[in-house]
């Protein structure tokens, strides 16, 4: 056993409301400067959708991540022969029209347009070149399915949905959709750290979130093929690549990450947990089916005295390891099982777990009243809005059976709080549903308690970090501000 | 501080003066041997040029400094005498000596004075060659086997019959028929000197052993015989070039087929 700590996220998608405040508080704070403009290292996109970059889920377009070669795992765009390979030409790069190119006004031109028969308008200016350009996409440009079908209907997860369902899908009475806000995975098997030829993408030990060494990075942007959820991002001004950093110095003095802290929905969780390293290899290599079940193993229950002492004996702190113990993302994932990965096929084994969207499953159209409470739900499966396939194809490869357990899970919480606190259907039957999906009462208040009504402590479990004290006894840390990080640029020494 | 001053222009002075002896000390003799007699006697007959006994009567000075110095710019300047000249010899090159003008003056002079017989001595004829002379001399011409003073290959420079890839050296003349040229004593003289303008310095202390003179020789002859007319790669050069940069682009569109060639987005915005 080799024991480490990694700070890990839970979203539950039943509550965002698609406000995107989580992605302008971290636009505010990290990506606000010239080349980064582009960047969202937080992006909230609405399913179904293309995304942002458009249509990133398709990895044969993008050639991100990992994929099964005999009985090991192989980077699927980088590595080390067809890293070198591309090394002067990554073929599989994204670019900026597959994000969007980014703008701004010539608000100037509202002040000094000469006196016409018009109001002057502010010109949209592009912030690459400078030049008036026309808006045709944005980062959220098929928000709250807008555009749709050319947007929508072109989802690469729909693939694997036929040709009924899919129309099923978009019929105005069955339309469907919800939010799906993504950071940076800050994975276990990150591909973007296995593919960077300067070795300057590296996991840290204390916390596991992946960085990109400012100084190291010599713009090969391996990386950004190789994460298949593009979260590394280039940026044209600096000649880096750059990501989500989770707000790791926000951490280290005990606050949650700026989006985390701004998300009006309470929708986002924060937490260590303790996992084996020793079974990276063999969970990320392991067989499709096998993939959410293994990771689920991976996290280790943080009570045991046998976890505890082997954490002990890795260097971590008693502190960290009881911080674990009221990690709430220990809870949605391990004791709970509500919590998923994203598209975990890609084998990164990502550490951003989302709970599955209720409502839109839940949602039904009977004559003319739209409902939100479906008495049939454990039978009429087949009568759901959002096909379980496509959701499953979403957070579990494909395995619709840990879909439907997790909102079977949902339900009979629901409908359990329902008779505790409406009075409007019978204990009993809220018995006999918790019971079928195995949860005690105990259990289902702490989730609805988690769910619905826990304050900032509960959702952000922050790991004292020991870090800035421990780096102030060897370096005045106030001489490098300014002098370093994102943004800042070091001439390469030439002699 | 004035006296250093004044020693130092005593200095310069001097080493002025020293100078102009050194120049004064130059040699005609040795200078003719060098530069001239592989190709001119002084009343021996035509060698490869003419016989120069008597040039001083038959041409003006200044004609002959002119010619000397560049025969080649006036030939192309159209001078009849020169172009005469030029045609009655077969349209061999004469080339163009570093020579300062004082300096052809005293060669002429020396020409003027009968010149000395330097006995140039015997050469074994090179249609007398075995064909292992032939072999080694090509050998040695080629760069396959070096010099023995260490002198570079003769191919380095020079291209001959259909020797050599790509068709040899482009940096001097054909020497195919470089043989019926100079002819076999002539060519026997030129290889002992090899006094012309680059080759002199390049082969300044690595001259050829006089068994290496003959083996080249007899490569030349046989070469000469054969009769094989280079191939003209010059021109194909640039078709060459053209055609390569379209099979390394097929190359690279062949290896890099399943890049990604255009953005997921189309130019209105929309999905592909
Ligand atoms: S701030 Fe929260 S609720 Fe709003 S979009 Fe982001 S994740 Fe969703």
């Amino acid at each position: 056993m080799d024991i480490r700590s990694q700070v890990s996220m839970v979203f539950h998608l039943d509550k965002c409301i698609g406000c995107h405040t989580c992605s302008i508080a971290c636009k505010n704070v990290w990506t606000d400067r010239k080349g980064a403009e582009y960047m969202w290292w937080n992006n909230v996109e609405t399913k179904p959708g293309t995304g942002y970059p458009a249509k990133w889920e398709n990895q044969e377009e993008y050639r991100g991540g990992w994929e099964k070669k005999g009985k090991g795992i192989e980077l699927k765009g980088a590595g080390r022969y067809r890293g070198l390979k591309n090394i002067f030409h990554n073929p599989s790069l994204p670019v900026l029209d597959d994000y969007y190119e980014p703008w701004t006004y010539r608000y100037e031109d509202l002040f000094n347009a000469p006196e016409g028969e018009d109001q002057p308008t502010a010109r949209t200016i592009s912030l690459v070149t400078g030049e008036p350009m026309e808006v045709n996409a944005g980062p959220n440009w098929d928000d709250d399915l807008s555009g749709s079908p050319e947007y929508a209907r072109k989802d690469p997860n729909l693939d694997v949905l036929n040709e009924t369902q899919r129309e099923a899908m978009f019929q105005v009475e069955r339309l469907m959709m919800f939010y799906l806000p993504r950071i940076c995975n800050h994975c276990l098997n990150p591909s973007c750290v296995a593919s960077c030829p300067s070795g300057a993408i590296y996991k840290r030990g204390e916390d596991g979130v992946v960085l990109i060494n400012q100084d190291k990075c010599r713009a090969w942007r391996m990386c950004v093929t190789a994460c298949p959820y593009k979260k590394t991002y280039y940026n044209w001004n600096t000649g880096k690549s750059e990501k989500c950093v989770l707000c790791y110095p926000r951490l280290e003095t005990g606050q949650a990450p700026a989006c985390m802290h701004s998300c009006v929905g309470r929708i986002r969780y924060l937490g260590v947990t303790l996992y084996d390293a020793d079974l990276i290899q063999e969970v990320a290599s392991c067989d499709e089916e096998d993939i959410i079940n293994k990771q689920r193993e991976m996290i280790l229950d943080p009570f045991d005295p046998k976890v505890i002492e082997a954490a002990r004996a890795n260097g971590i702190h008693d502190s960290v390891i009881e911080s674990a113990q009221r990690s709430p993302v220990y809870k949605f994932v391990k004791q709970w099982k509500m919590a998923l990965p994203l598209h975990a096929e890609y084998r990164t084994l990502p550490m951003l777990f989302y709970v599955p969207p209720l409502l839109p499953v839940m949602g039904s159209l009977t004559g003319d009243t739209y409902q939100h409470a479906m008495e049939q739900f454990f039978l009429g499966v087949e009568e759901m809005r959002v096909p379980i396939k496509y959701l499953a194809s979403l957070f579990s490869v494909g395995n619709e059976g840990v879909i439907r357990d997790v909102l079977k899970k949902m339900m009979a919480i629901r409908f359990y709080r329902r008779a505790v606190s409406a009075k409007d259907f019978s204990m009993d039957e809220a018995y006999k549903m918790l019971k079928e999906v195995a949860l005690d009462e105990e259990s289902a208040n702490a989730i609805y308690r988690l769910t619905s009504i826990a304050p900032f402590d509960e959702r952000f479990v922050i790991p004292p970090m020991h870090r800035e004290e421990a780096i102030e006894l060897l370096r005045a840390t106030e001489t490098t501000k300014g002098d370093a990080g994102f943004g800042h640029r070091e001439a390469p020494e030439r002699i | 501080m004035k006296r250093t001053r004044k020693f130092m222009l005593c200095l310069m002075i001097m080493s002025f003066l020293v100078s102009l002896q050194v120049k004064a000390a130059f040699n005609a003799s040795q200078t003719f041997d060098k530069k001239c007699s592989s190709c001119h006697s002084i009343g021996g007959g035509v060698v490869k040029g003419p016989d120069l006994k008597g040039v001083s009567d038959r041409r003006s000075e200044e004609w002959l400094v002119r010619f000397i110095q560049s025969a080649d710019s006036m030939i192309q300047s159209g001078d009849p005498e020169a172009v005469k000249l030029y045609n009655e010899y077969d349209q061999k090159d004469m080339p163009d000596q570093r020579l300062s003008d004082s300096e052809v003056k005293a060669i002429l002079e020396f020409i003027a004075g009968g010149g000395e017989q330097v006995d140039v001595g015997e050469f074994k004829s090179a249609t007398k060659a075995s064909p292992e002379d032939i072999l080694k001399g090509r050998s040695l011409f080629l760069g396959e086997v070096s010099f023995a003073k260490g002198g570079p290959a003769c191919l380095s420079c020079h291209s001959v019959g259909n020797y050599g890839f790509l068709g040899g050296g482009t940096l001097a003349k054909n020497l195919t028929h470089i043989y019926s040229d100079y002819n076999d004593k002539g060519l026997s003289v030129a290889l002992s000197k090899l006094a012309f303008p680059v080759m002199e310095e390049v082969y300044a202390d690595k001259s050829l052993t006089d068994d290496e003179n003959f083996q080249i020789k007899a490569f030349l002859y046989s070469v000469d015989k054969e009769g094989v007319e280079p191939f003209n790669f010059q021109k194909k050069f640039v078709f060459l070039g053209v055609g390569g940069v379209v099979v390394l682009l097929g190359v690279i569109d062949l290896v890099w087929r399943k890049r990604r060639k255009k953005s997921v987005r189309n130019t209105h915005g929309g999905i592909r």
